[in-house]
């Protein structure tokens, strides 16, 4: 998930991996992370960057009434995890005003949205959500 | 050959009925579905602007031209709607669609019309050398006052369009600026809502520019509408082309195409690039299409497109505008104030 507390050079540093879903993989065992690590398990440093896919298919998802001040006029704020080609991520599920519909295996895509901004003076930050493909009606 | 080789559209999935709009200021429904012929129009949720929606249709633009996002060598984003006033969309754009950093970049503001204008700069870049593909992106999440009038057209939407001389899906045979200083429109720095100029709308600004754009091209070019497949004009409300379209002489079945207004409202500098988009979805080979995008202020640019064979391959590569029209969810005036930050919220 996109992270919440982030000053603003920590948050460009990450641009990449919030932006486009940039992972790594290791070249010599294959083993996947997003976050993207420089070092593998298996002690190789040689980890090449890809692209998470687009479209994958929701884990589970949890419905928050209490969330921080930053998110308090989004309320009920939706979290779920989606499988990306195997690998799971935690984020906020858009444009599905009735969760009831989601279940396990409902195909979800990425989308690119704001997640924060700093007042109304301060940067926006952007990066991915998640939302069903065929809409939210049951 | 110069033209588009991918492109790519942008509509949000939330809907409002101008029916719904109408009754909660206390205007008859029906007359103001008359007035525009605005069904209902697309809504942006709170954490969607002209950055999310150019971010999401560049995307399908770039895998419907069939090249990698490194190629791209020119971006240009039409918008009067930007996030930042200092602050550019399309270096965002970099980042998120993952083109190198060799790339010429600039957002253009023109009113509605300044989406066609990026099309025009990345032809130019495209035809001179200097770059091998353009993408250009009109966007726009403009708002309008709540009560008046302009809340009933006032829609949320992005179109992208790859720009170069291979694998070219529709050939911009040709172009044709008419622009003049009027006083039909516009919005001052720092408020949040655009004014009309009383007496400039209409005739003097969206007629006299959009028809003299279009005779003159056709002129230039010895083509009369009976020449033309499809023609596609700007369209802040549905009446606007439709009378446009009669003025020049072409039958309703050539216009109605590209017109999306009436499902998804005005998307301003998206608009005629939207509707272009449509009809390229629904095209066969060898269409002859005449779009004229229109930008208060005021201007208008008329385009001369021909599909090649491979529009129709095209077309199925990413998500179409029917696509879009046919995934929504419809809500009520209060989540409409809510989703457009209408309401001031502390
Ligand atoms: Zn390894």
């Amino acid at each position: 998930m996109v992270e919440q507390n982030l000053s603003i050079p920590k948050y460009w540093r990450r641009t990449q991996q919030y932006y486009r879903l940039v992972a790594t993989r290791c070249a010599k065992c294959g083993k996947t992370y997003f976050p993207p690590r420089r070092v593998c398990d298996c002690g190789n440093d040689a980890l090449d960057p890809f692209e998470l896919p687009k479209n994958g298919s929701l884990v589970t998802l949890t419905v928050l009434r209490s969330v921080s001040v930053d998110f308090e006029k989004q309320r009920p704020l939706l979290i779920g995890v989606v499988d990306l080609g195997g690998v799971k991520l935690m984020g906020q599920i858009v444009d599905c005003p009735s969760p009831t519909a989601l279940r396990a295996g409902t195909p979800m895509e990425v989308v690119f949205r704001r997640v924060k901004e700093d007042g109304e003076h301060g940067i926006i930050y952007y990066g991915y959500k998640f939302r069903p493909v065929k809409g939210c009606e049951s | 050959m110069i033209g588009i080789v991918g492109w790519g559209t942008y509509i949000p999935r939330y809907r409002i009925k101008t029916t719904e709009i109408a009754e909660s200021w206390g205007d008859d429904p029906l007359r103001i579905k008359d007035m525009y012929l605005v069904e209902e129009k697309a809504v942006g949720l709170f954490d969607e602007d002209t950055v999310t929606m150019s971010v999401e249709a560049g995307r399908i633009a770039i895998r419907r031209a069939g090249i990698d996002a490194s190629h791209v060598g020119a971006i240009f984003v039409g918008s009067e709607s930007k996030p930042y006033a200092v602050k550019p969309i399309s270096s965002i754009l970099i980042d998120a669609l993952g083109t190198s950093r060799n790339v010429f970049t600039a957002d253009l503001e023109f009113a509605c019309k300044a989406g066609s204008d990026s099309i025009v700069s990345a032809m130019g870049l495209v035809k001179s050398g200097m770059v091998k593909y353009g993408l250009a992106i009109g966007t726009d999440a403009s708002q309008g006052e709540p009560g008046e009038h302009l809340e009933y057209s006032v829609g949320t939407g992005a179109a992208a369009y790859v720009i170069g001389s291979n694998n070219v899906a529709a050939e911009i045979k040709a172009v044709h600026p008419f622009v003049s200083d009027t006083p039909d429109f516009w919005r001052r720095e720092g408020y949040p809502f655009p004014v009309h100029g009383e007496g400039f709308t209409g005739e003097p600004a969206y007629f006299k520019h959009v028809i003299t754009a279009a005779k003159e091209l056709m002129t230039e070019l010895g083509m009369k509408p009976s020449d033309f497949d499809y023609a596609i004009f700007h369209q802040p409300n549905a009446r606007f082309p439709l009378r446009a379209a009669s003025i020049l002489g072409f039958p309703l079945d050539k216009v109605k195409d590209g017109i999306v207004v009436d499902k998804i409202g005005n998307t301003y500098s998206a608009a005629a690039l939207m509707g272009l988009a449509n009809v390229l979805e629904k095209a066969k080979p060898g269409s002859k299409i005449l779009m004229v995008p229109f930008g208060s202020g005021a201007g208008a640019n008329a385009f001369y497109i021909e599909t090649t064979d491979l529009v129709v391959e095209k077309a199925k590569m990413g998500k179409t505008v029917e696509q879009y029209l046919a995934e929504k969810v419809y809500i009520d005036y209060s989540y409409y104030l809510k989703y457009r930050k209408l309401i001031r919220l502390h």
